[in-house]
């Protein structure tokens, strides 16, 4: 579905922000796009989209060019930015405005999702908050029937209820012929949703795998069972951060070293495994890894 | 199913729909404002109305002022970050995206201009025989009218580029992009004269009438300068518009 090879970009002339990425997704997933601030998350989804056009390589989804904005790519589209502008529109009246470019526009699943997200269908938009305002374009974007969704820190200005209600809303978006990329920083807010997970670092993918996968890579221990990371045993150590009380961090560890594991991985103590060492994550999950992590 | 990727009259007119239903308070403003003068200015000059055409140069410059107003703020949705993913995300063309903003930029606004102009010298010529017991007369577009028209068709295509090349304070830009090219044509012209004929500068110390070779000079660059505008220039800026609109980026 979506497919770009080789892609290099920077903003400035001789910024490299990407250098020859590579990255392919494929429908049925809902994949979590995962870097730290400034690692080009924003960049790379706006790069799938046609939105910003690689300095070299190609960047393909739906079958086509991004860069060409084709009616028929565009239709298979949708974008939730970060930053956004709503009409000065009732979410009713945005569909039936806006419905009419997607050709498999539901305006009834476009009514239940606004219930759902108990957002008020007869309200002009720029009376809402940007929370409200966020979900409205969440329900319209899930009520496309586009197979390609980008959604960039969707849960961004979600209070706490509205947060379960997006998780309720995605997972019933997922489709067979449907690719959801959402970018975050709040993973604690889809943990369960998204999968698989991809983390962007330093202008490269340096991770990629299905929850399925880092589940039997990788586990998640006391840190005080395991020692500290330079001991071997543990892919990373995550500081203590109890307060009062008897400090507990927790060490990822590769699934099948000595240390048997106790939880399944949280994606947060993932991503910062992964930033601190990919190439000693990444270890884990090739075959013979299991002993070499061992007896590092 | 096959999607006619170049251009589709329902996706414009869709396109086109939106486009108005989200800015028509705006343009309702200022052509609210616009009206506004145009009565203010009629009802005041007609106590001293005689038979003079006060249309035949007041129509061509709210025309031509609020039209170029108007063209320059047509693709701010482009240079807000805000909003630019959903204006380069709408299924439509660029061909599409293209035509609407110049069907905005022309014709919706000689259109209106005339048919508002029409209904405000209506209204005025009313008001002012109520008040003075004379009016000036009744905007009747004549060959005046539709010539300003046309020139502001070709104007306007100067500006659209403008709106889509400029980030802010497009119509401003655009004038001074001209004034600054203008002036280096003028230098540049000067420097090819002094170079190429040197004796002509010469003369210039003793007395020359210029006004005797003035018109041999100037007549094939005015008639230049014509056929570039009437022919060259509108078609021109538009092809320039629509190939900045198809490398627009976020």
């Amino acid at each position: 579905m979506v497919d770009l090879q080789g892609i290099t970009f920077g903003y400035g002339k001789r910024e490299r922000l990407f250098d020859r990425l590579d990255l392919a997704l494929t429908p049925g997933n809902v994949y979590g796009l995962l870097g730290r601030n400034g690692a080009g998350k924003t960049t790379l989804l706006r790069l799938m989209a046609g939105l910003l056009f690689p300095k070299e390589g190609s960047a393909r989804a739906a079958g086509e060019e991004v860069r060409r904005r084709t009616p028929s790519f565009l239709r298979e589209l949708y974008f939730v930015p970060e930053e956004f502008h709503t009409p000065a529109l009732t979410p009713l009246e945005l569909a039936r405005l806006y419905g009419v470019f997607y050709p498999r526009f539901d305006h009834d699943a476009m009514a239940r999702h606004l219930a759902g997200l108990e957002v008020d269908a007869q309200r002009t938009m720029t009376a809402m908050s940007y929370g409200q305002k966020k979900k409205v374009l969440l329900a319209f974007a899930v009520a496309t029937g586009c197979r390609l969704l980008i959604l960039d820190e969707p849960t961004n200005g979600l209070d706490i209820p509205a947060k379960g209600q997006f998780r309720r809303l995605l997972a019933g978006a997922a489709a067979d012929d449907r690719v959801i990329v959402v970018s975050t920083h709040q993973v604690r807010d889809l943990e369960h949703l998204i999968d698989p997970i991809v983390i962007l670092e330093q202008g490269r993918i340096v991770f990629q795998h299905s929850v399925e996968e880092i589940s039997a890579a990788l586990a998640v221990r006391d840190a005080a069972a395991v020692g500290p990371a330079d001991d071997g045993e543990a892919l990373y150590v995550e500081p203590a951060t109890a307060v009062g009380g008897a400090p507990s961090g927790r060490a990822l560890v590769a699934a099948g070293s000595a240390a048997r594991a106790e939880t399944a991985v949280d994606i947060e103590l993932l991503f910062n495994s992964v930033v601190a060492d990919h190439r000693r994550v990444a270890a884990a999950f090739t075959p013979g890894a299991e002993a070499g992590a061992a007896n590092k | 199913m096959h999607t006619n990727n170049t251009f589709s009259i329902a996706r414009a007119w869709y396109a086109l729909r939106a486009d108005l239903v989200q800015h028509h308070r705006a343009v309702l403003t200022g052509a609210g404002a616009a009206a506004a003068l145009v009565l203010v200015i009629n009802v005041i000059t007609a106590r001293q109305a005689h038979g003079g055409d006060m249309h035949a140069g007041l129509f061509p410059a709210v025309m031509g002022l609020g039209g170029i107003l108007f063209t320059s703020s047509l693709f701010t949705d482009l240079h807000d970050k805000a909003r630019a993913h959903g204006y380069l995300t709408l299924p439509v063309s660029t061909l599409e995206r293209w035509a609407v903003r110049l069907l905005l930029s022309t014709i919706a606004v000689a259109a209106a201009a005339m048919a508002g102009y029409f209904l405000v010298t209506l209204l005025a010529a009313g008001i002012s025989e109520l008040i003075w017991g004379r009016a000036h007369g009744i905007f009747v577009p004549g060959a005046d009218a539709w010539r300003s028209m046309l020139s502001y068709m070709v104007t306007s295509s100067l500006f659209l580029f403008g709106a889509v090349y400029f980030r802010r304070w497009q119509a401003f830009k655009v004038v001074l992009s001209v004034a600054a090219l203008w002036l280096a044509l003028m230098l540049l012209a000067a420097a090819l004269v002094w170079l190429l004929f040197p004796a002509l500068f010469a003369a210039l110390d003793q007395d020359l009438n210029l006004s005797e070779i003035a018109p041999h000079l100037t007549g094939p660059i005015v008639q230049g300068a014509k056929i570039f505008y009437w022919a060259v220039m509108a078609p021109l800026f538009w092809l320039l518009t629509y190939l900045r609109l198809r490398t627009a980026e976020v």
